[in-house]
């Protein structure tokens, strides 16, 4: 595992997370788009910031992209939490996932709100409970196959 | 050709999406802040109403009413350090806000800054706009326990009597009073006001389970003990 993209894999994410986290407070939640914007980016900013150390054709083994998939995604989670936490009034982003899960508040979704209709009236402020966590695990899905496709990838040979 | 085609189209969707979901309508933003609140959604509400900040058609009156909302979520959450800030970013705005200054004196009072607390009842008072007579007969009593705070007790009973003017049927204004009376070592009379004020109270609903029911409670408990251990017969 090279120890600089394994370190600028784990900055990028945090970088990645505390930004998705802030928009996430103020624009709501992209669902799909956040967790693909985010899975192709870390890896593929971590390549250009290693470029020199890495060398080409060469193929992170499997064992390791997969323990490297789970460091940036981790790093990302709580750096999301953390960026979500300094962007309300008062840091409280547990106690927020709680109240979103037992449908004490809701989330803005992207879309939903923009929708108009019956599905406006009924999703305007957002969604909660068992809606929210499948529209998580779907988008975070996403997001870890564009880890293990980005970190898998090589960079383009060059001419 | 056809590629700009769709190079301008797939611009012009992002810049569509992007406008929607950034262009914020002040307006429409306090709207959803209110219907959040309305419906005991206390973070969507919050989160509304500080968006209308930055909203387009944001004017004073529209970010007035966010900052008195947020300041109203902030005491339901249990943040009164916050709620003094919001109320003093909407006195900022609308100087004559008189009720705001009295919220501002009674989250001081809870807070034990008394001078502060009574600087705010003062200006609520000369400033305020027509108060119903139960919510002027609150802060009057409010008022009264900062003044009993700092020893000052001829004001204190002062503002027992405008609250019971405004409230027969007081229990803080009671409460007050028998606070004053046990203050000058009079504890017939403060037995007796603590009575009314705890018998009044169990007939206002809400007044025993607010954050500060059970501090009055336990003033009436320390008080009846305190006269029946002086009524003791030897």
């Amino acid at each position: 595992m090279p120890l600089c993209y394994l370190t600028a894999g784990m900055g990028l994410a945090i970088f990645a997370g505390a930004v998705a986290g802030w928009a996430r407070y103020w624009y709501g939640y992209f669902v799909l788009g956040q967790g693909v914007l985010a899975g192709l980016f870390i890896p593929w900013a971590a390549v250009i910031v290693c470029s020199t150390t890495l060398t080409h054709r060469k193929t992170i083994k499997k064992p390791c992209s997969i323990t490297l998939v789970l460091i940036f995604f981790a790093c990302f989670m709580v750096a999301q939490a953390v960026g979500f936490g300094m962007a309300q009034p008062w840091f409280d982003p547990v106690g927020w996932l709680g109240r979103v899960i037992q449908g004490g508040t809701q989330e803005s979704i992207w879309g939903i709100t923009l929708l108009g209709g019956a599905v406006a009236k009924n999703f305007q402020l957002g969604v909660n409970g068992g809606f929210w966590i499948f529209l998580n695990l779907f988008d975070l899905f996403f997001m870890v196959f564009f880890l293990l496709v980005g970190i898998n990838s090589q960079p383009k040979e060059s001419r | 050709m056809i590629t700009w085609a769709r190079i301008l189209t797939f611009f012009v969707a992002l810049g569509l999406l992007g406008a929607g979901v950034f262009v914020l309508d002040a307006k429409k933003e306090l709207n959803l802040a209110y219907r959040a609140y309305k419906y005991r959604d206390m973070d969507q509400a919050m989160r509304h109403a500080r968006r209308t900040r930055f909203a387009l058609g944001n004017n004073t009156r529209i970010t007035a009413g966010a900052l008195k909302l947020q300041y109203a979520i902030a005491v339901r959450r249990g943040h009164p350090e916050k709620a003094v800030t919001f109320l003093g970013q909407a006195i900022q705005l609308q100087p004559d806000c008189g009720l705001c200054y009295l919220r501002r004196g009674d989250l001081a009072c809870t807070q034990k800054k008394y001078a502060a607390a009574l600087s705010d009842f003062k200006k609520g008072f000369e400033t305020s706009s027509p108060l119903t007579p139960a919510l002027k007969s609150y802060y009057y009593a409010r008022q009264g326990l900062s003044h009993l705070a700092i020893g000052e007790n001829k004001n204190a009973q002062a503002d027992f009597r405008k609250a019971l003017e405004y409230d027969s049927e007081s229990p803080l204004a009671f409460f007050l009073e028998s606070k004053v009376r046990d203050r000058s070592g009079d504890i017939n009379g403060a037995y007796e006001n603590a009575r009314v004020a705890y018998g009044l109270g169990l007939k206002r609903p809400g007044f025993f389970s607010s954050p500060e029911g059970d501090f009055w409670l336990r003033c009436y408990a320390d008080i009846t003990i305190r006269y029946k251990a002086a009524h003791r017969q030897p």
